[in-house]
């Protein structure tokens, strides 16, 4: 049975792939979130700590 | 038609899309309104017991001008910075030290100077080289008519890369105070031995008035290290009378007060180099050893003030502690995970209480070693046994030949540089 076969026919394979997916999404949110401060990590700023 | 193909897929992403940035935004709110609160609990627990914070409040106390030896003092490292390459030009690369020689001739010089690389040095030039270099002594002289000393360190611009540039000019001058005191107590001539022996202690003094500062604090012991050193070889020379003797021990006895130098490094430490550091992480700021710095979000941030609070949390703890009790330093062991700046900034807190725990002794037995010096002025010998005022600190006394060793209690596996003794040789 294929995935998009399951999501569409089975309740509980849809909320599992539903949480997965806006747990991807709160990731890539995270990610963004930080981006900005990522010149924090560069040499310039830590390597003088 | 591009439009009817897209809505579907649109219906379906949308409620997911929302879904996850309420997640976010409502976690990280929690996590971060949770986080700051804990923060603010920590600084308010601070300024609640009157401890400065942040960089600004870093502040010398005003001092009046005719009391103050901080002007003289910077003068005269100012100009030793620049006589430093005369001085080594002519007498070569000048950081001697005062050792103790134990096959030397045994009246004269059983302690002498060496140089860095062991060879033995005479200080007589360096005597010659000073009263050559009158500015200099005029400076000091001036230094030493001054009870106090206020620093002109300020941290609040530069946090941690604050500069100190008298930090080195105040330790060659100390060694040349010193090896100029040998040159005099070697003439016979005790009261310039005394005064110039005497300026170690109130260069130390205006070092350790730097007060927030770590580093001043650590140069300031490592000072009178030296003054200790030298004490050794000017007592065993036997030219001080009960009048020099009561001066040595007035200055040393107005050193300042090590507790309030451990405290007070701490709170500098605390306020002038993780405050401003972390402050300049969380919020974003130009600082000038870094330029630029970019705000931290998002994550970073987190973690940023989870390794904030654990920071103040533990030099709070560490700086509470009274800096002679003994302390427990599972801390540094049992660090969190996300501490990693804390780690990075955190001082060996042990190491530095040893350090003043020493210095203390130092002064101790150096006092009680002035003590032993006034009664051998008046009854002519040394006493057979400790007097009974020094006995009770547990200091280890034994007549040598004419002179006696003075050893201060210490652990039996002891490293020879832990070990604080006084040697007197005649």
């Amino acid at each position: 049975m294929s995935l998009q076969r399951l999501y569409r026919t089975s309740r509980p394979a849809r909320w599992v792939f539903d949480a997965l997916i806006v747990g991807a999404m709160v990731g890539a949110l995270a990610a963004f979130h930080v981006l900005p401060s990522l010149g924090i990590l560069s040499d310039d700023v830590l390597g003088r700590l | 038609m591009r439009s009817i193909r897209l809505r579907p897929w649109f219906r379906w992403v949308l409620p997911r899309l929302v879904c996850a940035t309420l997640i976010y935004v409502g976690g990280y709110t929690a996590l971060n309104a949770g986080l700051s609160a804990g923060l603010a609990a920590e600084v308010a627990a601070i300024r609640e017991r009157g401890e400065p914070v942040n960089a600004e409040e870093l502040v010398h106390p005003e001092v009046p001008a005719e009391l103050d030896a901080g002007p003289y003092f910077r003068g005269a490292c100012a100009l030793m910075e620049g006589l430093a390459d005369p001085l080594n030009e002519e007498l070569g690369d000048f950081w001697p030290q005062v050792v103790e020689i134990p096959d030397a001739d045994p009246v004269v010089n059983h302690f002498g100077w060496v140089d860095h690389d062991s060879t033995p040095r005479e200080v007589e030039s360096v005597d010659a080289w000073l009263q050559r270099t009158p500015g200099l002594q005029t400076l000091l002289d001036e230094l030493a008519r001054r009870p106090r000393c206020r620093s002109n360190v300020h941290f609040e611009e530069d946090g941690p890369y604050t500069l100190l540039p008298h930090l080195m000019p105040a330790k060659q001058l100390t060694l040349v105070m010193l090896a100029s005191s040998s040159a005099a107590a070697q003439r016979g001539d005790a009261q310039r031995a005394v005064a110039q022996h005497e300026l170690s202690y109130e260069l130390a003094r205006c070092v350790y008035a730097d007060r927030f500062c770590l580093i001043s604090a650590l140069v300031g012991v490592s000072l009178e290290g030296l003054s200790h050193a030298h004490l050794q070889l000017l007592l065993s020379r036997d030219t001080l009378g009960e009048a020099e003797l009561s001066q040595l021990d007035t200055a040393l006895a107005g050193l300042p007060d090590l507790e309030q130098v451990y405290r007070e490094s701490m709170h500098g430490e605390r306020a002038g180099l993780g405050t401003f550091m972390f402050e300049a992480l969380l919020e974003g700021r130009r600082v000038s050893f870094m330029g630029e710095v970019p705000a931290a979000t998002g994550a970073m941030r987190l973690l940023l003030l989870a390794d904030f609070r654990h920071y103040l949390e533990v030099l709070s703890k560490g700086a509470s502690v009274p800096w002679d009790a003994p302390f427990d330093e599972e801390f540094h062991r049992s660090m969190p995970s996300y501490a990693v700046l804390s780690g990075l900034f955190m001082p060996a807190l042990g190491r530095f209480r040893d350090r003043l725990k020493r210095a203390e002794v130092r002064r101790e037995v150096d006092r009680c070693a002035l003590a032993l010096e006034r009664e051998r002025l008046v009854s002519g010998s040394y006493p057979e046994s400790l007097p009974s005022r020094f006995a009770t600190q547990g200091f280890s006394y034994e007549r040598v030949g004419a002179g006696y060793t003075l050893t201060a209690p210490h652990a039996e596996d002891a490293l020879p540089d832990e070990i604080v003794r006084f040697r007197l040789v005649r």
